[in-house]
Parts: structure tokens; C-alpha cells; sequence
């Protein structure tokens, strides 16, 4: 038996090119996502917990140490004093708002470590900062802003103090800088601790030789809680070894990570479903072909069991190469992507492939099971044949037809899953509601699976109908639909794919115009451009911004700075009223502006000292109500603008801000870059409002959404593989028929262009059932995960996205079929015409 | 007894010179025809027969068009058929040349009318109604035309097939063992559609079988034996035509009648 498997497989070598190919595609793919995650886990860790790793110790006030809650400024000195311990570095790093030549951005800034041996960064041009103004900078935005050395930054700091940096040198962080890709400053320790106010995010530890790094931290620990500054339980000090503090914050972060992973498993998930398919596809028409071999073999003795095993062998054969292929594909891959993607992500760049024995066990594993149970069913049947077959006329292949069972099944498993999509996408709402709407969303899938060999020969003929009578469009629509569970599975593959694709973009569509309903709501200023405080905007930016074409209305108000006393002052822009609703987006009376009446930012309120609703007592105006609002600086009347100038607020009449509101159909990060443009050369200039919340959020998603379609991509590519095999197995099976066509006068182009209309009837009805229902999926979605924050979630379809999709399916559609094409067209006429 | 046809007289519907088809090369290879002369009148019904491995399938699909001569010329009318290319050859048979096969090879996705009108539609031409009614209705298939091949019996699919060839109005019709699937009745019906249709539309028909009975339907039998022409029999009776095999049988008699 084995040397008549062995000898099986060499002679029917091309028929297995089909399915390997399929599996290599597959396990390729799970490769893929398995290393991905790996790597970005390992890119995650470098970038965010290797510092740690410095240390010995390491005293934080959160797992990030990024100073969201400073340590009381005598804690490093109280460490030194703790015996064993060699160094006591405290560490100070924030936020600072910098002018860069592309604009004003959110930059990280951190200290450099006095201790050389804490140092994370490397100098690799100039010199280390180590007095006054001076910096360095990363050497990713070096290298993307062309920086050179001796450059002056405007910066502000977090409490709005205005200062100058300047760059002394570059460093490679070696992707250990903050995360979220934040460009990243270098100063000495003093100048980090002016600029971030003064108290250190972390103290970082180093040990006397001899010292453990366990033993001493339990001895901070302890020396901390004796002297009292352990802080209680709101904010407590952690005090944690280097290794500790890494995998401490890797946790935080990788959080993320996993659920990125697990998103990225699913979709492994859906590429082996769709291999599954075209594969048991595949095993299923190479069987019908050889079930005259099959009965051969049973005529000359073989038992069922003995046909059974040795066509199991083959496939297992088959399955265990082609996983190997696929696994050495998918690392190649990775290699790929990881180059590509350090492009984006430096922290990915030299974080090496991190392969695993599981990585590649697994994959592989899945590969050879896969081909194994995609070929359980027909080799089963296969083993039915009858011994007699072998002695019979050849004769046509059986068109395989649905049992009515399984259409009605099918009917009712879609209508199932509509109903879990139904009640996930209105009543139920939150995680339960998401659940239920994507596991109906997965029923329905499964519905379409079972009902496909009704439904795809239905929209095939529907289609083809558009052919009239040219004979390769008939020929090509008959062919399509003879064998109707083998159409459904081409079909659905392809679909399954496109679905999901529409499903992403009609999600992020729609999720994201249901956000901007409610983001509009908390902040009714599209966009609010403001000078610092004393400073003006220039008349040229003024007139710039009011002339975008994405501007719909702009109000440019004069501001002052109001003493408010000792301590405190207010910066106040003056609005007219009618002028000032027309940027203005909550029309409730009660937040509008009028004479005595102060829309306030909390900045302000906390200069005041007062509440929203409250009423407050300035010089010039003995009452004024305060509103709190989402604004960029309080906003009166001018008419209260100049009574309070008049009670002695401070500044000239020049343009202190600019109030825009957006047209409706503004792309929010397009919008938000031309505005910013518009003021580049305003140092301190803040731009902020329902626009960069937006586009934010887009940015974000747009990021996900990449990655999602490439993901699923690999389906759509597997899918394609499918249409090709169905093709080609058709022809093998229908080689006499097309003789006899062409026999009788069907020239090869005709031929050739029926096998194209096949195909592309095939991936239409793939294509377009796809776009359906994932938009119907897609929206489901976005009520499921925004509808308990927005109560409306409008139907967004991206048609740029389904156009590609449509023309990617047309496209699929005809590369498939051009191999069967010219196998079809290569057959002479009379050799397969001759009788057995 | 070999009876040199008088071509002079008639048209040729169909012709071959110095006709040579080897297959395969070196070793292997298979000289199924071997230098064949032979000239087909139009209008007539003519068998071509031989053993098997005498190359009779082989003349056949030359003269057809279906497959390319190695050496010498084959004709269909006035056309060099040598001298054609695949395009050219397949738009010739789709005009002018009608099949009948062993195995009926209808289509089987489509229904019986479909199929006869399957090479018009290849070409684009309409289909002449009443001229389609008229055959189906002397093949007697008339009321079998929405149905589909599987629901047909073997004599009727043949029928159907038959109808397939005519219909077009071809220069000949090409007919490869037409009763070898069928039962000795429905064989009987077919050989007389085939005979009739010569007779009375003037048809021209070639047809290859190995069964004397059949070719005795036939005007004229031309037999071949290792690819070449032995033996031409004008009006042939069964009697005449096992005699002239028997001649080609290599094998020895066991008793010589005297």
C-alpha cells in the first residue's frame, strides 16, 4: 500500500499543487499573526519596560513611572541614605508642548540619568546636555525633521511657562522611548526637573556590589514606610526591583497587546476556515476524479479500510510539506513586515524575530490538521465507491445538490443569527450586547454556508442573465451552476473574506460618525486656535484660517488677562454674541453667551477658585456668572471684555484667538493639519476642539483598520486560490465536454473567455453578497459598541472600500482563470474525444 | 475486388492525398496513416472500415478538421485544410462540418433543443425556426426538445444528435461508429435517418464503423487496414463486405469454405 501511495503522489503531482498551495497559504498566515504578536510584544517591551531593567531597584508612583503622581521631592535623598544602596537617581520626566518645524506637538522629556550606568540613551551625534536650554533630541525625529545641531525650540511647559531649547546633540533610545511614538527630549537632570515641575517620576536604584537587588529593595521598602513616606493608600509609593518594575509596566501595556492578539487570532481563525473550505473543495473533485483508480484498487482487493488509510497518508503527506512550506513562508514574512513596519515603529527595528518552538510547532500542527479534516469527508466517500466503477463507461460527474435539509437548516440558522445581530445591535447593550451581536454575526455566516448552494446559483443565473445570448456568457453560467455545493463553495470563501473587510470599514465608518455626534457635544468648539497668553495672533493667519476651504465660520476675538489676585489670573477672549453662536454648537440657552455670563475652561475655574454655576466677582464686572465649558479660554461678551479692561485686565487689541466650526463634510485630520499650518509660525499657538478629538480617534482607527484589512487580506488571497482550484478541477472534469465543444466549432478565445466569465460570475456573487452583508454586520457592530454612548448611529458605507473590493473580486476572478484557461484551450480536441 | 471510384463524375465533398498522421516520435512512435489517397463524392453516403488499429478514426478526424495531417494534403471542397490554423480550422467545422459520435456527447447541461442549436449559436447565426421544427419532426424527436439528454433514451439522444449536424446545412456530416452504443432497432433508425438524409436533402455523410451490417446502408465502403486504403466497394451488400475483411484478417482461417 505504501509504495501505491508513494507512486500516487509523483504521478498525480499537479493535481496537489492546488491544495498545497492553499495550505501554505493558510498556515503561512497563522505564522503571521502568532509572530507578529510576538514581535510587537517584544518591540512593546524594549519600548516600554527595558529601562527598568537598568535599575535595581526602582521607586514609582505608578506602573507607567511617567509622573502622573510626582514622589514627594526628598524621597531620592531618603533612598541614598538606605545602606546598600550605591546611587539614588531621580528621574524627571513630563509633557511639553514644542514648536517643531511641522508644528506644535505633545513631546516627552526626561532627564539624563547623572549615572552612567542608568543611562538608556547613547549619544550618537554632538554631545549629552548637561547645562541650561540644552537638549537632545531622538534620532527618529532628527532623521524626519532634518534637525541640526544648535536648532532652537520653543517650548512650553505644562504649567505654561515659555522656554527655549538647544539641541546639543542626538541619541538613539534604541526604541525605548515613550510610548506612543512621542518625539523625545534628553536634558540635564536640573533642567527636566525645572521643566516638569520639579518633583521626580521615579527614583531609580543601583546596588553596592554585594548587594542583592531583592534584599535592598525590601529595605527601601521598609526604610520608606519607617520614615513615613510610603504614602498611603491614594498614593502609594511602589517600590519594585528593575525586573519587577519591567514586567510591571509590560503588563500595563500588553494588555492591549493581547487583545490586539487575540483579534489577530480570530482572523488566523477565518483564513484557516476559508482554506478548509477551498481545500475540502479541492480533496473533494480529486477524489471523484480518481474513483475509478479508487475502484480499481477496491476490484483487485483493497479493503475500504485499506483505500481509506492510503488516501489518508497521501493528504497527510500533502499537508505535512506544504505546513513546512507555510511555516518557513510565514517567518519570511514576518522578517518583511517587522522591516517594513520599523519604518513606523522604531522600537521594532533590531527587536529580532523572537521565534519560539510554540510559534512554529503550532502553525505547523494546525497546517497537517486542517488538510487531514478537509479531507476526511471526501476521502470517506470516496472510499464508497463500488468496486464495479472501475469497469464501467466513464460518465459524467454527478452534480452534487443540496439535500433539502440543509437548506432548510439553513434558513433557520440565519434567521438566528439575524436575531442575535438584531438584539446586539438595539436592546442589549455593552459587552453582553457585543457578545451577542457577534456570535450572531457568526451564526449568520454559518447560515450562509449552508444555504449558499441555493443561493449562489440563483444570483449566478440573476447575473448571467446580463450576457444575453452570447454563447460564452451561456456556456459560462451553465458550467457555474452544475454543480451547485461546489459554486456555494467557491463563492462563500471569497465571501467571507469581503464581508469581514466591509464589515471593518462600514464599522469604523459608521462608529466614527456616531463619536463625532457626541464629541460635538462635549466640545462645541469645532477648533479654537489661541495665542499664548500676552501674545496675538498674526493678521495674516487670521484671514488664512477664515479662507480654508474647510472653514464653514470663524470668529477672531481680542483677549486680556484678568487679575484675579496675588496668585491668580484669568485669560478672557471677548466674543459678540451673535457671532460667537455661530461657531458655537450647544444651542442650550443656558450655556450661551450674553452680558454677565462667562463661559469658563477648568484651568480657569481653577484660577477662580469657583465652580461652574457659581457667580464670581471680578474687577470691572461685580457678577458674573461662570459656566463651565470646553473652551480655550473664558469667553465673555464684548461689551464684559471691555469692562474689564476698564477694571484693569491687562493685553492689547490684537487677535488673541480664532473660533472656527468646521463644514460637515471636513475630514477632521486633513482639517486639523491646514489649521495648524495656518500658525506654524506663532510659537505656543494651542489648537484644540471637537477636530482634534476626531481626529485623533480617526487616527487611531485608521491605523487598526489597516492592519485589519492586511490581515484579512491573506483571506481574500486564499479565496482567490479557491476560484483558481475550482476552475481547473472543473475543466479536468469536463475535458470531454469541452472537446466536444470545441469539436463542434467553439474556438479557444470563446473558450478561454467562458472559463474568465465563470470565474467572474463565481467572485461577483462572492463579492457583492459579501459587501451586503457586511455592511448589514458592519453596522450592527457600531450600534453594538457605540450605541449606549450615541443615540444615533448613522449608517456610514465606505464606497472607496467597496469599490476596491468589488474590483479586487473582478480582478481575483480573472487571474484565476487564466491557468485553467490555458490548460482548457491546450487540449486537442480529438484526444479527448476518443473512447476509453 | 477494388473498384477505383470514378471521381470525374460529381462533386468531391472531401479529399485526401499522399495523407500521412504519425504520432508520438523516435520509438515510440505510431504511423496510423500511411500515405492514404482517397477522393469522397459529394451527395453521397460513404463507410470507411477497417480493423482496428487500421486508422479509419484517424482518416476521419483529418478529413474533418479535428486533427492536422504529418505529411500530404487533406481537402473539404475547395479548402486546403493543411494549410489552416486552429482558428481557421475551428471555424471551419463549426460551418461546414456536422459530428455524430459514438457516444452521442451531447451537452449535458443543456436541453435538446439547446443543443442543436449549439453550434449556431457558436457562430452567432439565427436560428431558422421552421427549419428546426421541420427536422425535429422527421427525426421524430419533436416532442422530446425541452427535455434535458439524461432524460432521453440512447436512440433518441443520437437523434438528437443527428439533428445537431444537420440543422447548419453542413458540406458533410461526420459520423464515428453512430450505432456502437446503440440497440440493433434504434441502430436500424439511425443508419436509415443517416441513409434518408442523403437521399432526400442531398446530404453528403462519412462514416466510420467496424459493423458490416451498418456499412451496407452506405453508397460505397472504402476500407483501410495499417493506414492505408486496400479495398473500395461501390453499392455494397453485407455478404460482399465481410468478404473483403475476411481478406484483411491476418489471422488464419481454420477452415477454408470450398
Amino acid at each position: 500500500m505504501r509504495k501505491l501511495v508513494a507512486a500516487e503522489i509523483r504521478r498525480g503531482r499537479r493535481r496537489v499543487v492546488a491544495p498545497a498551495v492553499a495550505i501554505v497559504i493558510a498556515v503561512a498566515f497563522v505564522t503571521l499573526t502568532l509572530g507578529a504578536t510576538s514581535a510587537i510584544k517584544a518591540a512593546l517591551f524594549r519600548q516600554v519596560a527595558s529601562r527598568a531593567t537598568l535599575s535595581d531597584v526602582v521607586v514609582s508612583d505608578s506602573p507607567s513611572g511617567r509622573g502622573s503622581y510626582p514622589l514627594p521631592a526628598a524621597v531620592a535623598a531618603r533612598i541614598a541614605a538606605v545602606p546598600g544602596v550605591r546611587t539614588a537617581e531621580p528621574v524627571h520626566s513630563g509633557l511639553l508642548q514644542v514648536t517643531w518645524s511641522d508644528g506644535e506637538d505633545w513631546t516627552s522629556l526626561a532627564s539624563v540619568p547623572a549615572e552612567p550606568a542608568l543611562r538608556w540613551m547613547r549619544s550618537t551625534a554632538g554631545r549629552l546636555p548637561t547645562g541650561p536650554g540644552e537638549v537632545a533630541v531622538d534620532d527618529g525625529t532628527a532623521r524626519d525633521l532634518a534637525l541640526p545641531l544648535g536648532t532652537t525650540l520653543d517650548v512650553r511647559t505644562d504649567d505654561g511657562r515659555a522656554e527655549k531649547a538647544t539641541v546639543v546633540g542626538i541619541v538613539s533610545t534604541n526604541g525605548a522611548t515613550a510610548v506612543g511614538g512621542l518625539r523625545t527630549l534628553v536634558a540635564a537632570p536640573a533642567v527636566a526637573a525645572a521643566w516638569t515641575g520639579g518633583r521626580p517620576a521615579e527614583v531609580d536604584v543601583l546596588a553596592a556590589p554585594g548587594v542583592g537587588a531583592d534584599a535592598l529593595r525590601d529595605r527601601i521598602d521598609a526604610a520608606l514606610t519607617a520614615a513615613g513616606v510610603r504614602g498611603d493608600s491614594e498614593s502609594a509609593l511602589a517600590v519594585r526591583t528593575g525586573a519587577q518594575e519591567a514586567a510591571a509596566r509590560t503588563e500595563e501595556f500588553s494588555q492591549g497587546v493581547d487583545v490586539l492578539g487575540g483579534i489577530t487570532t480570530a482572523f488566523a481563525g477565518i483564513a484557516l476556515l476559508v482554506a478548509t473550505i477551498v481545500i475540502g473543495n479541492t480533496f473533494t473533485a480529486i477524489f471523484a476524479q480518481r474513483a475509478r483508480s479508487l475502484a480499481l484498487l477496491r476490484c483487485v482487493g483493497a479493503t475500504r479500510r485499506q483505500v481509506f488509510r492510503a488516501v489518508l497518508a497521501e493528504t497527510a503527506a500533502v499537508g505535512i510539506v506544504a505546513s513546512f512550506a507555510g511555516v518557513l513562508a510565514g517567518i519570511g514574512l514576518i522578517a518583511v513586515g517587522v522591516a517594513v513596519l520599523s519604518h513606523f515603529v522604531p522600537a521594532l527595528a533590531g527587536a529580532g524575530l523572537g521565534l519560539t518552538p510554540t510559534m512554529l510547532g503550532v502553525p505547523f500542527a494546525v497546517g497537517v490538521l486542517v488538510s487531514l479534516v478537509a479531507a476526511l469527508v471526501p476521502a470517506r466517500r470516496a472510499t464508497r465507491v463500488a468496486p464495479l466503477a472501475a469497469l464501467r463507461p466513464l460518465d459524467v460527474a454527478a452534480a452534487r445538490r443540496a439535500s433539502r435539509v440543509r437548506v432548510v437548516l439553513g434558513v433557520l440558522v440565519v434567521l438566528l443569527g439575524v436575531g442575535g445581530l438584531a438584539l446586539g445591535a438595539g436592546p442589549l447593550s455593552g459587552q453582553a450586547g457585543l457578545l451577542v451581536g457577534m456570535a450572531g454575526g457568526a451564526v449568520t455566516l454559518l447560515g450562509m454556508l449552508l444555504m449558499g448552494p441555493v443561493v449562489v446559483p440563483v444570483l449566478v443565473r440573476l447575473l448571467g442573465r446580463t450576457t444575453g445570448r452570447w454563447v460564452p456568457g451561456r456556456v459560462a453560467v451553465t458550467n457555474a451552476v452544475r454543480n451547485p455545493v461546489r459554486a456555494a463553495s467557491t463563492s462563500v470563501a471569497l465571501f467571507v473574506g469581503v464581508s469581514l473587510v466591509t464589515m471593518m470599514g462600514v464599522a469604523a465608518g459608521s462608529a466614527s460618525a456616531a463619536t463625532e455626534t457626541v464629541l460635538q457635544k462635549d466640545f462645541p468648539l469645532d477648533l479654537a486656535v489661541a495665542a499664548p497668553r500676552g501674545g496675538t495672533l498674526p493678521a495674516s493667519a487670521v484671514t488664512g484660517l477664515g479662507a480654508l476651504p474647510g472653514t464653514q465660520a470663524a470668529v477672531a476675538v481680542p483677549g486680556a488677562t484678568v487679575r484675579v489676585d496675588a496668585a491668580h489670573q484669568l485669560d478672557v477672549v471677548g466674543a459678540d454674541p451673535a457671532a460667537f453662536a455661530a461657531v458655537w454648537r450647544d444651542t442650550d440657552p443656558a450655556h450661551g453667551l450674553r452680558d454677565g455670563v462667562a463661559l469658563v475652561p477648568w484651568e480657569g475655574l481653577e484660577q477662580l477658585g469657583a465652580k461652574g454655576g457659581a457667580t464670581v466677582r471680578l474687577p470691572g464686572l461685580p457678577a458674573l456668572r461662570v459656566v463651565r465649558a470646553e473652551v480655550p479660554a473664558a469667553v465673555v461678551t464684548t461689551g464684559d471684555l471691555a469692562r474689564l479692561r476698564a477694571g484693569g485686565a491687562t493685553g492689547g487689541t490684537g487677535v488673541r484667538a480664532v473660533l472656527l466650526r468646521a463644514r460637515p463634510d471636513v475630514v477632521p485630520s486633513a482639517y486639523r493639519t491646514s489649521v495648524r499650518q495656518q500658525v506654524t509660525g506663532v510659537p505656543g499657538t494651542r489648537t484644540e476642539g471637537s477636530i482634534t478629538q476626531r481626529a485623533e480617534v480617526d487616527d487611531a482607527v485608521s491605523v487598526v483598520l489597516r492592519i485589519v484589512i492586511g490581515l484579512l487580506g491573506a483571506a481574500v488571497l486564499i479565496a482567490v486560490v479557491g476560484i483558481a482550484n475550482t476552475l481547473s478541477l472543473s475543466v479536468l472534469e469536463r475535458s470531454r465536454e469541452l472537446a466536444v465543444q470545441r469539436a463542434l466549432g467553439m474556438t479557444r478565445r470563446q473558450l478561454r473567455t467562458s472559463l474568465t466569465v465563470e470565474a467572474l460570475l463565481l467572485a461577483v456573487v462572492g463579492a457583492v453578497l459579501g459587501v451586503v452583508l457586511g455592511t448589514g454586520y458592519g453596522w450592527a457592530g457600531a450600534r453594538a459598541l457605540v450605541g449606549s454612548v450615541s443615540a444615533s448611529v448613522p449608517l456610514v458605507v465606505p464606497w472607496g472600500l467597496v469599490g476596491a473590493m468589488t474590483a479586487v473580486a473582478l480582478a481575483a476572478g480573472a487571474l484565476a482563470s487564466v491557468l485553467p484557461g490555458r490548460r482548457a484551450a491546450r487540449m486537442a480536441p480529438v484526444a479527448a474525444l476518443a473512447s476509453e | 475486388m477494388q473498384n477505383t471510384p470514378d471521381t470525374s463524375l460529381g462533386l468531391t465533398v472531401a479529399s485526401a492525398e499522399g495523407l500521412v498522421k504519425v504520432y508520438g516520435s523516435g520509438e515510440t512512435a505510431v504511423r496510423a496513416l500511411d500515405g492514404v489517397d482517397v477522393a469522397f463524392e459529394r451527395g453521397r453516403f460513404t463507410a470507411i472500415m477497417g480493423p482496428s488499429g487500421s486508422g479509419k478514426s484517424t482518416l476521419l478526424h483529418c478529413l474533418a478538421g479535428l486533427d492536422t495531417a504529418t505529411a500530404g494534403r487533406v481537402r473539404l471542397g475547395d479548402t486546403d485544410l493543411t494549410e489552416l490554423g486552429d482558428t481557421a480550422l475551428t471555424l471551419l467545422r463549426r460551418e461546414r462540418v456536422g459530428f455524430v459520435f459514438q457516444s452521442f456527447n451531447l451537452l449535458p447541461a443543456l436541453t435538446a433543443e439547446q443543443n442543436i442549436t449549439f453550434p449556431l449559436e457558436l457562430a452567432g447565426r439565427r436560428v431558422d425556426a421552421a427549419r428546426l421544427a421541420a427536422l425535429a419532426d422527421r427525426l421524430g424527436i419533436a416532442d422530446r426538445l425541452r427535455h434535458r439528454p439524461d432524460e432521453l433514451s440512447g436512440g433518441q439522444q443520437q437523434r438528437v444528435a443527428i439533428a445537431r449536424a444537420l440543422l447548419p446545412g453542413p458540406d458533410v456530416v461526420v459520423a464515428d461508429e453512430p450505432t456502437g452504443n446503440l440497440d440493433s432497432r434504434s441502430g436500424a433508425e439511425v443508419l436509415g435517418l443517416l441513409r434518408s438524409s442523403v437521399r432526400e436533402l442531398g446530404q453528403s455523410v462519412l462514416m466510420v464503423t467496424h459493423d458490416a451490417g451498418a456499412a451496407a446502408y452506405a453508397d460505397r465502403v472504402v476500407l483501410l487496414a495499417d493506414g492505408r486504403v486496400v479495398s473500395d466497394l461501390v453499392d455494397p451488400t453485407p455478404d460482399r463486405v465481410l468478404a473483403a475483411l475476411r481478406l484483411l484478417d491476418p489471422r488464419p482461417t481454420v477452415e477454408v469454405a470450398r
